[in-house]
């Protein structure tokens, strides 16, 4: 199936939601469970780490222009580990999409739909990241393009109207619970930018794969910066002890503002950003691991796959009875040891290319 | 393609009608509650009011014809517990009861004093309905009789009344704005203790009629509390003053003028009217309008383990009436009404620190800058400084600028017959 | 092939439906690049430019410069003069006076030079002195020069063995009546509109686009009625390949009838399912010359009072003719104003619903207690009664746009003031959502194009129903889908929501205008052979 092309800034904006759209949920009240105070620059950290292990990709995108990380995979440990890293990929992206997914539905279910059941909350979310995905890659971008000026601008418009209820105080004290704790936990996290491997499974989308790495670094610090400003805004607005109980402390930020009596209750345009941004990269992430699959088994049509990658996604989304269970188990396990999945492969792939391919590489480019 | 394409549509719309719009309610099938009060029980644990508006305000007074229902509805009951008694009541009124519009919890001074709040309704800020936003009071009586009176005596709406009272606190400073959120978080805080709004019934009876005349002691306005200000007429309510917690307990309660220094000291005075004596005609008074431009510059210094603060209050003023009608305008003269003013709010601010001191809470917002000096939480949370208010040392110094004389530069002597005055 | 049951479960691919897309082309901004086409034509210097002696020879070279036989109203009427002398006639048809043509110049060359002695030294000068009789003759030598003349309503008589020609005035437009547009209003812009004759439509677009690069190309359509089509472009401008796939599609369409422009365009469109419309109708020729200019394709049908452009993205659709001639000031305001009034048009009701039904903590107290009293005493559901306002709403629309003459403008304020009216009075619906309706309905007539303003009324109904199911998750869902289906579709080849998405390079004017100095290129997505439009 002809893929489509998409452009340099559509990429970055698949990417930059992708990463983002988890800081609407849970995870901000977990890093401030883990570092405290320490949050906000904690993430920086992550990001960092994130943008070190990008730069592998970068380099193999770089040797082997033209193709994507799955190709790039075949190329360095063979078709049969190389499926095996696809299939690590794929189901990495596919647990990513589903518990984010599932913690979208119950913050949903707790702020804005009380009564409706979660399976009709999933069902339509997932009836519209099916049809986008059946458009290709080309509608997905463009859509993610058309939509994220407005959402940036209405985000940092929360930001602004937030500042209000920011008090300077909250951020001491300044290293939270130490400064080694704040670096361990950043490096752990960095799982949370795991998603700039869509790069690399999206790279034939591009014009031109040699771009993958520009385009890598700005989303890491877009993304970075992005879910920093996000932290520092609530743990300026709720002192540490009071941001780890919230369900979703940039929920109840938005429900603050409060300028007079007629200009309050400005969640509304909150919401869109919240639904729209896990939306788009939601959609980013389920159909990287459909690419990851169908790279993995040969499959040239998507189409039928889709579907019945999104019959799955239900199943696994809703198939965990209680949030309590999410939140105590899954979520900080992924979180925190997702980076063996999201990683993993890229450092074999890139030991194996650096010591024994590289050679062979600039050796045939001479001749 | 074209029957496919119906089939599906039909099957969508036949799965999405039948199973959706779970949460579809109509606004007039909720009763919206306005103010939940609580007070201890007699029948039960808990005596729980709830006032519901019909809201009826805004919609068209002619037509549907026959009696006018009354707009406000006070609800009382007794249960064990809050949702409980939501449940039980919403049996009776035929509609929800629905929190999403409430503006104020009212806490009885007895709950506060035992320290129930957390037990009874605290709780309660689980439930997504009830914004954090909402005014925290305390009530100097109970807080049934309280939410009886809290309506608009004066035509205009509920919402603009209860919202509108809130935002007085900025203009005059005589009680702190207190959301449930900081009183939430303040609870639960080691930086501070929780301060919430004291408000009253006033029965008009404080104000003593002219025949009374000298027998009444005279108090100062300013150093009453809420439901003791002289006056008739207008709204029976009114929020004077502020109740200070330790914890969740009440433990004492701040008048009008202490307020407004506890909120100078916080930084979250924004303006107000101090009327003091006249520095050289001591009978008679000046009113002056003070500002507070910025927040109060603070610094912590530790001396074996015990803090030394020094604050530096900063404010500037706008004459708005001499009695005396002598020329502070003048550059030579500006001085003393300056020095005046800030040996007022130094001595009152100093009496303030001490009270935090003897009560051994630090509703002043000091913790906010002692934070500072440490690194990491631990090391804070070991410190424990919401027990440490009493080895505090304050030093104060407050700085006054009159920017503004108001609409005169200058003050001409009155002439009588039998000369100019002075 | 016969199906079993288990055929569900076996998966085949499915054979790939062609898929037109327009791909980049080399940029020719400066005619550098002599291999494209007919490029090179504008500037031929040193002997090139004159005409030639041979008349064979200026014949070929006219048949090249025109583009005919390609170029369908331009006529070349061979003759010969003084009985054996050759010569040639070319004008445009549909701006010369075929009468005086006819019987006063092609009777007084033909027969009055009989006898005339041709070897006389001049004989243009013979000619122009004793046997044309007509007003204005001048003499040129230069081919651009008569070429520019002849698409101005002159008539070129080239003459065998003069490196002269003779131009001769003869200009007559279309006198018919033309009238005022009907649906494409605008203030400062001009006053006349396309009528129902084809010839009459291309001289007007001549008129006002007088250069020899515009082509005019005539086809037959209907298989049965056999009318006549015009393909009108700018060469030179035009992406080739739009062209290649306009007249492939064109020919493809094998019904029996075609009347109007209408039933064509349902044809030839690229996606029959989106609801957008794939084409531009307008009815303006000032505003078909300004599509010509961006490098876009005419569709004129016999018959049919406006015309079709294409390709077209949505801000071609959003923009008026007028919007160009206003200074920037007024055009970023208009523009804002009517974005807006897209904005309202497909989602206010939807909002209006998710907030009402789901979302009432997002209302101030205040406006809640006015919209829970209005609704006060209301028999309906909200969503009832805001489906039976909007349906009412339709009606009234309709109904006044196909009662005759001046009933129909009483017809619009009777129902929408006395039966907005009375139903508030009677208690059916409440007065805020008689405003919301009748807002979001006027803001639906600010959209100048009449497809796309049907297109977004019928969102309108799609936003209701989403915001019903689900209130704002609902309508972001909606959004989600329904953006993402509009950035897929395409128009020729050229997506819908460029430049915005994909984003391209383009001149200032999509929302905001910005001064006319900086309009510096064509629309990207069109791939035009010239991006710049001036140097």
């Amino acid at each position: 199936m002809d893929e489509g092309k998409i452009g340099n800034i559509e990429m970055i904006c698949l990417v930059v939601n992708a990463i983002v759209c988890k800081a609407f949920f849970t995870s901000i009240a977990a890093v401030v469970q883990k570092v405290g105070t320490a949050g906000w620059y904690m993430t920086i950290i992550s990001a960092a780490v994130a943008m070190g292990i990008f730069s592998l990709i970068h380099m193999m995108t770089k040797a082997y222009a033209g193709k994507n990380i799955l190709e790039i995979y075949d190329e360095t440990v063979g078709k049969k580990a190389g499926r095996l890293f696809a299939l690590i990929f794929c189901l990495i992206l596919f647990l990513s999409a589903s518990i984010t997914l599932r913690e979208f539905t119950d913050a949903t279910n707790v702020y804005l739909l009380h009564e409706t059941p979660p399976g009709f909350i999933v069902g339509m979310f997932i009836i519209a990241m099916t049809v986008v995905c059946l458009l290709g890659i080309e509608g997905l971008g463009r859509v993610a393009k058309l939509f994220s000026y407005i959402l940036l601008f209405n985000f940092l418009i929360v930001m602004i109207l937030s500042y209000q209820r920011f008090e300077a105080h909250r951020l001491y004290p300044l290293l939270g619970y130490g400064l080694g704790n704040t670096i361990k936990n950043g490096i752990m996290r960095s799982s949370a930018y795991g998603e700039i491997i869509l790069i690399g499974v999206f790279a034939k989308a591009l014009n031109d794969t040699k771009d993958a790495g520009k385009i890598g670094y700005k989303s890491l610090i877009f993304g970075g910066l992005t879910i920093a400003i996000i932290l520092f805004s609530v743990i300026a607005s709720f002192p540490y002890f009071i941001a780890v109980e919230l369900a979703d402390p940039l929920y109840i930020m938005v429900s603050l503002v409060q300028y007079g009596r007629f200009f309050q209750r400005v969640e509304v345009v909150f919401i869109f950003t919240w639904n729209l941004s896990t939306l788009i990269g939601l959609t980013s992430i389920f159909y990287g691991s459909i690419n990851c699959y169908c790279h993995a088994f040969n499959i040239k049509d998507k189409k039928p796959i889709i579907i019945s990658f999104a019959i799955t996604i239900y199943i696994a989304t809703l198939i965990i009875p209680s949030i309590s269970i999410i939140l105590d188990y899954v979520v900080p396990n992924l979180r925190d040891y997702g980076w063996i999945g999201f990683y993993f492969p890229i450092f074999i792939a890139w030991i194996m290319w650096f010591f024994f391919k590289r050679g062979k590489q600039t050796y045939d480019e001479k001749n | 393609m074209m029957r496919r394409i119906s089939i599906v549509f039909i099957l969508f719309a036949v799965v999405f009608l039948s199973t959706s719009c779970f949460d579809a309610h109509e606004v007039d099938n909720y009763a919206y509650v306005t103010t939940i009060g609580i007070d201890k029980g007699v029948a039960d644990k808990w005596r729980f009011s709830f006032q519901i508006t019909n809201m009826r305000t805004g919609g068209p007074k002619e037509g549907s014809g026959g009696k006018e229902a009354p707009e406000y509805v006070t609800i009382t009951i007794d249960a064990p517990s809050f949702f409980h008694a939501v449940n039980v009541l919403d049996t009776s009124i035929a509609r929800t009861l629905n929190f999403r519009h409430t503006k104020y919890i009212v806490i009885s001074r007895d709950i506060a004093e035992d320290g129930k709040f957390t037990e009874s309704l605290g709780p309660a800020i689980r439930y997504r309905e009830i914004r954090r936003t909402t005014g925290v009071l305390v009530s100097t009586c109970t807080a049934e009789s309280l939410i009886q009176e809290f309506n608009p005596k004066i035509g205009i709406s509920m919402a603009r009344l209860q919202e509108g009272l809130m935002e007085q606190s900025k203009e005059t400073g005589f009680f702190p704005e207190m959301r449930l959120k900081d009183y939430y978080s303040d609870l639960k805080s080691n930086y501070r203790q929780p301060v919430a709004i004291l408000a009253g019934v006033n029965n008009f009876n404080h104000l003593p009629s002219q025949q009374e005349g000298n027998n009444i002691s005279k108090k100062e306005l300013g150093k009453r509390i809420a439901g003791e200000i002289p006056r008739k007429g207008g709204n029976t309510i009114e929020f004077f003053g502020t109740a200070v917690f330790d914890g969740d307990r009440m433990v004492s309660e701040l008048n009008g003028y202490e307020t407004r220094i506890m909120l100078i000291l916080r930084g979250d005075y924004n303006k107000g009217v101090f009327t003091i004596k006249d520095p050289l005609k001591p009978e008679l008074y000046v009113s002056v309008h003070l500002r507070q431009r910025t927040r109060p510059k603070v610094k912590v210094e530790f001396e074996d383990g015990k803090p030394t603060i020094y604050i530096k209050l900063m404010l500037h003023g706008e004459i708005l009436a001499i009695q005396s009608r002598i020329d502070y305008e003048e550059t030579g003269k500006i001085g003393y009404l300056e020095t005046a003013i800030e040996e007022t709010i130094e001595k009152e601010a100093e009496a303030l620190i001490d009270k935090a001191k003897e009560l051994n809470v630090d509703f002043l917002n000091f913790g906010a800058h002692v934070v500072k000096n440490f690194l990491t939480i631990q090391e804070w949370e070991k410190y424990n400084w919401i027990g440490r208010m009493e080895t505090v040392k304050a030093i104060v110094d407050v700085d006054v600028k009159m920017r503004k004389t108001g609409t005169m530069i200058k003050s001409a002597p009155i002439r009588t017959a039998e000369g100019e005055e002075e | 092939m016969q199906k079993k049951p288990w055929d569900i479960f076996i998966y085949k691919e499915k054979p790939q439906k062609e898929k037109f897309e327009l791909l980049e082309i080399k940029e020719d901004d400066n005619n550098e690049h002599s291999d494209i086409e007919h490029s090179n034509i504008e500037h031929r210097s040193g002997k090139e430019a004159y005409i030639y002696s041979d008349i064979k020879a200026n014949l070929k070279r006219i048949k090249e410069d025109f583009r005919i036989p390609q170029n369908a109203d331009i006529i070349v009427r061979e003759l010969k003069i003084c009985g054996h002398i050759d010569a040639f006639l070319v004008f445009i048809d549909g701006l010369i006076d075929k009468k005086i043509l006819n019987e006063t110049l092609l009777n007084s060359l033909m027969s009055g030079t009989r006898g005339m002695d041709y070897e006389e030294a001049d004989l243009i000068d013979a000619l122009a002195d004793n046997i044309i009789n007509i007003g204005i003759v001048k003499k040129h030598n230069l081919f651009d020069k008569i070429e520019n003349m002849i698409t101005n309503g002159f008539c070129a008589l080239f003459i065998d063995g003069y490196n002269k020609c003779l131009l001769l005035e003869l200009v007559e437009y279309a006198k018919r009546s033309i009238e005022k547009p009907e649906n494409e209003k605008t203030i400062r812009g001009s006053k006349e509109s396309f009528i129902e004759d084809l010839p009459t439509n291309v001289s007007m677009l001549r008129r006002l686009f007088r250069n020899k690069n515009l082509i005019v190309e005539y086809m037959k359509i209907g298989a049965e009625n056999n009318i006549g089509c015009a393909i009108i472009y700018v060469n030179g401008i035009i992406n080739p390949e739009i062209l290649k796939e306009l007249k492939k599609r064109i020919n493809k369409v094998k019904s029996e009838s075609i009347i109007g422009s209408g039933m064509l365009e349902q044809r030839i469109e690229d996606n029959k399912w989106m609801i957008f419309p794939q084409m531009l109708n307008t009815e303006r020729p000032d505003r078909a010359v300004s599509l010509l200019m961006e490098g876009k394709a005419l569709i004129m049908v016999e018959g049919s009072p406006s015309v079709n452009a294409v390709p077209i993205t949505f801000f071609n659709l959003y923009h008026t003719s007028e919007d160009n001639s206003l200074r920037w000031y007024y055009g970023s305001f208009i523009s804002l104003i009517r974005l807006l009034g897209v904005f309202l048009a497909v989602f206010l009701p939807g909002f209006y619903i998710a907030l009402v039904l789901y979302s009432q903590e997002m209302i101030s107290s205040e406006l809640l207690a006015s919209i829970a009293g209005a609704r006060e005493g209301v028999p309906f559901p909200t969503i009832v009664e805001l489906t039976l306002m909007e349906v009412a709403f339709e009606l009234i629309r309709e109904a006044s746009s196909r009662v005759p003459g001046t009933i129909g403008e009483t017809l619009g304020i009777v129902g929408a003031l006395i039966l907005g009216q009375a139903a508030v009075q009677a208690g059916l619906v409440s007065p805020i959502l008689i405003i919301i309706v009748a807002a979001s309905g006027i803001a639906s007539f600010v959209i100048p194009d009449y497809s796309l303003s049907s297109a977004v009324r019928i969102t309108r109904f799609f936003f209701i129903l989403m915001g019903y199911l689900a209130g704002f998750y609902g309508i972001s869902i909606g959004m989600f889908v329904f953006f993402a289906l509009m950035s897929i579709m395409k128009s020729f080849g050229v997506p819908f929501l460029a430049p915005i998405a994909p984003k391209l390079r383009t001149s200032p004017d999509i929302i905001l205008v910005k001064p006319i100095d900086t309009m510096k290129y064509r629309p990207d997505e069109l791939n035009a052979v010239k991006k710049r439009k001036k140097k």
